[in-house]
Order: C-alpha cells, then sequence, then structure tokens
C-alpha cells in the first residue's frame, strides 16, 4: 500500500506509521493536493489527513477533488477498526482525524487498513 | 496571491457546499497576511483549508467546535503574543462580512494557525536575506 499523510500533523503521522509498515507498504508526506492527484491515477492508495479539529480541513481540498464517497473524518474521535474497515469497504481512499489523536489513531487506521488489504 | 494558494482557493470555490462569499472572505484574509504572494500552500495552506471549512460551518449555521488543546494554544500565546489579537481582528472581520458568528474555539484556531504562519514568514524572509 502506497499511503500519503498531510495536514498539520503529516510529519507526526509519519513518524508513527514508519515504525510498523509492513515492507511492501510506503508513507509519504504530501499535501491533499498531490494527493488528489495520486489517488485518482493509482500512485497511491490512501490519504491520511490531520487538522486541529479533525472535521474538513483535514481532508482539505479532497472532498471537492475525490467526492465525498471517497473521503470520511472521524473528528476528534479515535476510530476503531471496523470505523475504518467500513469506511475502505465503502470505498473511502480520504481518511481524516484530529492532530491530538494521532499516536492512538494513526497505528489503528493502518492496522485496519492492512487488514482490509489483506483481505481479513 | 502565490498560484499554489490560489489553486487551493480555486478547488473550494468549485465546491456546491463551499459559498462563494466564504471563499472571497478567506482570500482576502491571506491578500492582507501576504500581501506579495510570497507563502505558498505549504505556509498557508493549512489556515485556508481550516478557515474556509470553519466559516462554511458557521454560514450554515453549525458553531459545534471543541476548544484546541490548551497546552497549545498557551504556548501561542506565549511565543506569537499578538497571535490572538489578530485572530480577534480577523474573527471580527469575517464576522460582519459573512454576518455569522465566529465561536472562541474558532477564534483560538485561527490564532494557532496565524503563529504559524508567522514562522513560515520569518523562515522565508531569513531564507530571501541570506540569497540577496
Amino acid at each position: 500500500m502506497k499511503i500519503i499523510v498531510g495536514g498539520v500533523a503529516k510529519s507526526a503521522v509519519a513518524d508513527a506509521l514508519k515504525p510498523i509498515l509492513r515492507e511492501t507498504d510506503s508513507v509519504a508526506v504530501g499535501s491533499d493536493m498531490d494527493a488528489a492527484m495520486k489517488l485518482r491515477s493509482g500512485q497511491a492508495d490512501y490519504f491520511l489527513g490531520t487538522c486541529h479539529t479533525g472535521a474538513g480541513a483535514s481532508l482539505g481540498v479532497l472532498v471537492g477533488l475525490l467526492g465525498t464517497n471517497k473521503c470520511h473524518t472521524f473528528a476528534r474521535r479515535v476510530p476503531t477498526s471496523d470505523d475504518v474497515t467500513a469506511a475502505v469497504e465503502s470505498g473511502v481512499q480520504a481518511l481524516g482525524f484530529s492532530v491530538d489523536q494521532v499516536e492512538v489513531a494513526a497505528p489503528t487506521i493502518y492496522r485496519a487498513l492492512v487488514a482490509h488489504d489483506e483481505g481479513r | 496571491m502565490h498560484p499554489t494558494v490560489t489553486a487551493r482557493l480555486d478547488v473550494y470555490r468549485s465546491m456546491d457546499t463551499v459559498p462563494d462569499a466564504v471563499v472571497d472572505a478567506v482570500a482576502d484574509e491571506v491578500d492582507r497576511i501576504d500581501p506579495g504572494g510570497a507563502l505558498d500552500d505549504e505556509a498557508v495552506g493549512s489556515f485556508v483549508s481550516h478557515l474556509v471549512s470553519a466559516l462554511a460551518r458557521a454560514v450554515d449555521g453549525d458553531t459545534s467546535v471543541e476548544q484546541p488543546v490548551e497546552a497549545v494554544y498557551d504556548e501561542v500565546r506565549r511565543t506569537v503574543p499578538d497571535a490572538d489579537s489578530r485572530a480577534s481582528e480577523l474573527a471580527a472581520r469575517v464576522s460582519e462580512r459573512l454576518s455569522v458568528d465566529v465561536p472562541e474555539p474558532e477564534r483560538r484556531f485561527v490564532a494557532i494557525h496565524l503563529a504559524v504562519i508567522d514562522q513560515h514568514q520569518t523562515q522565508h524572509q531569513s531564507q530571501s536575506k541570506e540569497t540577496s
């Protein structure tokens, strides 16, 4: 899986994911604008975005560029694996959450993406 | 305005869920902060996205937003003392322009974003001096 991380806590999210990545996965820091192009072209699989509230700004312009059906924010809530699975199974590629939940939310989201990728 | 910032605003302008008046108001605030258009999307993109989202919610009558993390806001007040007053002035301007209430938590988030932009401006000015 190729994951792009963006938003106000992009470096923190990348740092939280790098130690737990599978060998076949990668995480790159980028912007929501770059991510839109890469998600559309298949150069990336998911975008994880952060903002102070975890609401709309965490996904920036992705709602406009990808469409609402490909975007989901967890706001300030820490998502469960089931939350993430439900989102990606419905076609979501851009997930947003709050900066103050990075340490817990980022690994939880990644592990759920892995489980989904492995068909578990 | 830096073209990368214009590009971001143009995307918001194309969205049915974001009123043009909100985009115009945010664009004017960016021009006020950076009249020379030196700051790119990396520097002000988060501020733009946050303010557009916040004002679009406010226009929609949704003012429900939690306070920012106290430690972060306190750090801003300590390190960039005028960010608070500038955020208040910004909130007053957009409130009057759009006829919306800007709740206190949103004003605090704006202060945080203005402090971050200040860091980018300082960095940009230092780099400009080094290359001149």
